[in-house]
Parts: structure tokens; C-alpha cells; sequence
């Protein structure tokens, strides 16, 4: 066999130890990464900028799905912090506004870098809290009503345990290029400290 | 036969169909799209949709590799390119990651061979999709009509129907393209 095929067979066999099935059943062959939800998740939902804040696990690839539903709204779910680029173009593409902005560990977008919307535009841009779905990933859903003017905000932090963070918020306006800069220890992820994101972790 | 529920729980019954098949699965791919890392990466995703869909897998749907390329041409076609892409993401594996320069060689010489089937694959986009599912898996594939019904889920006389329609369709357009004959021989696993 060539070197790719050889390769191939490895990675298939190791896809294959690593999740076993049993005889005549289908079973998914990986289990999504945990997400870590910072504890104080109803005070972040209380801050205009910031929707939610969500600790992923980090090292895994590109995942995201963005899905407009028939009365209007959109749903995003995000498993796994990278494909920035594809993110933002698939939100476009369903009719969002949106930056997403993924930061190496310990990095963040300079203060301030846009202008919120306000608390209660905010509050109705997404329809009931930012999640963490059954099987592991960040889910919420976007209004079918959004202001011309709103862009969705989807970007990262370092967590006070060196966990990767999802901060989702909106902003008012264009939003300017993300000027990285060192970020303090414990920082939200769009600016500011994250209300109860250095308290106890959901491993779930 | 081999029970291929076992490939999904097993590495060494995987990897025995894996070699089976591997290169069955490449000019499948190499007859469908000419870029070598788009072949390396539906190559992985098909291996991966299978091990997903061992447990599926019935008797009543024929051979295995009739299976098979049902499941390939499902993959390649984009309709399940999704499910495929959200499998090989969580799985870690990217085919176009595991090529090296002699692969890419390889690849491409493999791609070569198969330009006259990709001219037909072309064509075929004119028909219906049902139509086409049987005509692509009987011409390019060399699947007789029975199995390429039993790949599609779909009844012999269904299948026969099919690509009977099709072929009228497209005849006198590609010529001297072989369009699959009633002789078309069985595929054996």
C-alpha cells in the first residue's frame, strides 16, 4: 500500500479502538468535548456584551453548524474553537452580521473594540439562554428580527485554568479589526473580567 | 462472508476490509473528481462513513461492495458530505493531511486512468438523480443493475427501469462512451 494508504489505515484503526460499537447497533464513534460552563452563566447573560461565556476543550478541529430555521431564526452550534473564517462566512451567509474573532491562549482583542448594544437590544437578539447541548456542543438561536446594525461577536478567552472560553455578545455598529494584545489573567472575553468565570467547573 | 458490523469494533476486521478495499474505493473517487487532495480527503470520508454505517449494514442490500458504493456515492455526491465532515472532524482525520509527495504522484496517475469516466460523470449530471444513481454505479463502477439497486435501496425492476430511461436519454450524446450493457460483469468481493 502507499504511504497514504498506510496512514489512513492508522488513523482508521485507531477511529475504530477508540470506539467500539456493539454488534448490530449504530453508535456515534467519538463523544464531543465537554464544554466547562463558567459558573456565574446568569450574570454573564445580565451583561449586554457578553451572551454567554463557555469553556471548550481545546485541540479539537473545525466545528460548527449554522442552520436558518423556517420561521426566520437561526441556530449556531459551535463544538470546537477553530475555523474562525468559516464560521463568520457561514453566519453571513445565513443573513447574521458577525465577527469571529479565535485568539491563541492569553491573548485578546484591545478595549474597548466595539460598542455593545444595549442590555435590551441585546436580550432579544437570541431566543432563550446560550446552551450547552445534549451531546456536548454550545447551541443558541438567533432572532429573525435582528437591528441592520447588530453584528454577532463570537470570540475567545483564556480561562483562569487554561481552559479555551466561547464569549458570544452583540455589538452596535461595525465592528473594527481585533487588535491582539496580552490578556490579563481571568479577562473576559470581551473585555472586562467574566462575572463567576473563575468559579467551579461543569466537566459534566 | 464478513459480518461488517464487526469492522466498526474491530481494527484487524477493519483493517482486512480496509485493504480490500482501498484501492476499489480511490478509482471510485478518481472516476468523480480530479483534484488529489479532494480524492484523499472523500477517500477518508467515505472509510469513515463505513465504519459509521457498519451496523447497518444487511445482507438484503447485497454484497458488500455494493454496500459500499453506496455509501461512496452518497459521500462524493455531497449527500452526505455532511454527515461525512462532521465524522471525520470529530474523528481528527483530514485526508489530504496524510499525503506525501509519492502519494501525490500516485494520486494523480490514478486520477489520469480515469478521465474518460469523469468526462461521463459529467454528462450524467443531466439526468434525473434517480436515474443517474443507477447509470453511475452500472457504467463507472461496473456494478450489474441488481446490485447497483440493491447499493441505492431501491427494487431490481426499479433499477432496471431506471437505467433503461437514462440510457435513452443520453444516447447519441456520448458516443463512443460505453454507457453500461446488460454484460456488464458481476463484481465479486
Amino acid at each position: 500500500m502507499s504511504n497514504f494508504e498506510e496512514r489512513l489505515l492508522r488513523e482508521l484503526r485507531s477511529l475504530v479502538a477508540a470506539s467500539p460499537v456493539d454488534r448490530g447497533q449504530r453508535r456515534p464513534l467519538w463523544r464531543r468535548p465537554r464544554l466547562v460552563l463558567a459558573g456565574g452563566l446568569a450574570a454573564v447573560l445580565a451583561v449586554a456584551a457578553s451572551v454567554g461565556v463557555f469553556f471548550l476543550s481545546a485541540g479539537t478541529q473545525a466545528a460548527y453548524a449554522v442552520t436558518r430555521n423556517a420561521d426566520g431564526t437561526v441556530t449556531v452550534e459551535i463544538d470546537s474553537l477553530s475555523d474562525a473564517a468559516g464560521l463568520q462566512a457561514k453566519l453571513q451567509a445565513a443573513g447574521v452580521n458577525a465577527v469571529v474573532e479565535y485568539l491563541p491562549a492569553g491573548k485578546m482583542c484591545k478595549q474597548p473594540w466595539f460598542t455593545p448594544a444595549g442590555i435590551g437590544a441585546a436580550g432579544g437578539m437570541h431566543q432563550g439562554a446560550v446552551g450547552r447541548s445534549s451531546d456536548g456542543a454550545t447551541r443558541f438561536t438567533i432572532s429573525g428580527n435582528l437591528p441592520a446594525d447588530a453584528t454577532l461577536v463570537i470570540t475567545t478567552q483564556t480561562g483562569p485554568g487554561g481552559e479555551r472560553a466561547l464569549g458570544i455578545g452583540w455589538a452596535q455598529g461595525d465592528v473594527p479589526p481585533c487588535e491582539v494584545v496580552d490578556a490579563p489573567a481571568g479577562s473576559g472575553p470581551l473585555g472586562g473580567p467574566p462575572p463567576g468565570a473563575s468559579t467551579t467547573s461543569d466537566q459534566g | 462472508m464478513q459480518e461488517l458490523v464487526e469492522i466498526a469494533a474491530d481494527p484487524d476486521a477493519f483493517e482486512r476490509f480496509y485493504r480490500q478495499h482501498v484501492e476499489a474505493v480511490q478509482r471510485f473517487v478518481a472516476r468523480r473528481v480530479d483534484d488529489p487532495y479532494l480524492a484523499a480527503d472523500l477517500t477518508a470520508d467515505v472509510f469513515v462513513a463505513v465504519i459509521a454505517s457498519a451496523g447497518s449494514y444487511r445482507r438484503s442490500r447485497g454484497e458488500p461492495v455494493a454496500w459500499l458504493y453506496g455509501i461512496a456515492r452518497n459521500v462524493v455526491a455531497g449527500e452526505r458530505r455532511r454527515t461525512a465532515k462532521e465524522l471525520r472532524t470529530a474523528a481528527h482525520i483530514r485526508g489530504r493531511e496524510l499525503v506525501d509527495e509519492d502519494d501525490l504522484a500516485a494520486l494523480h496517475e490514478r486520477i489520469d486512468r480515469e478521465s474518460a469516466a469523469r468526462e461521463l460523470y459529467r454528462e450524467l449530471t443531466r439526468l434525473p438523480a434517480g436515474e443517474r444513481a443507477v447509470l453511475e454505479l452500472v457504467a463507472l463502477d461496473g456494478l450489474s443493475v441488481g446490485e447497483a439497486g440493491r447499493a441505492l435501496g431501491i427494487g431490481a425492476v426499479a433499477a432496471r427501469v431506471r437505467l433503461h430511461r437514462a440510457r435513452r436519454r443520453l444516447r447519441g450524446r456520448l458516443d463512443p462512451l460505453d454507457l453500461g450493457t446488460s454484460d456488464v460483469p458481476e463484481v465479486t468481493t
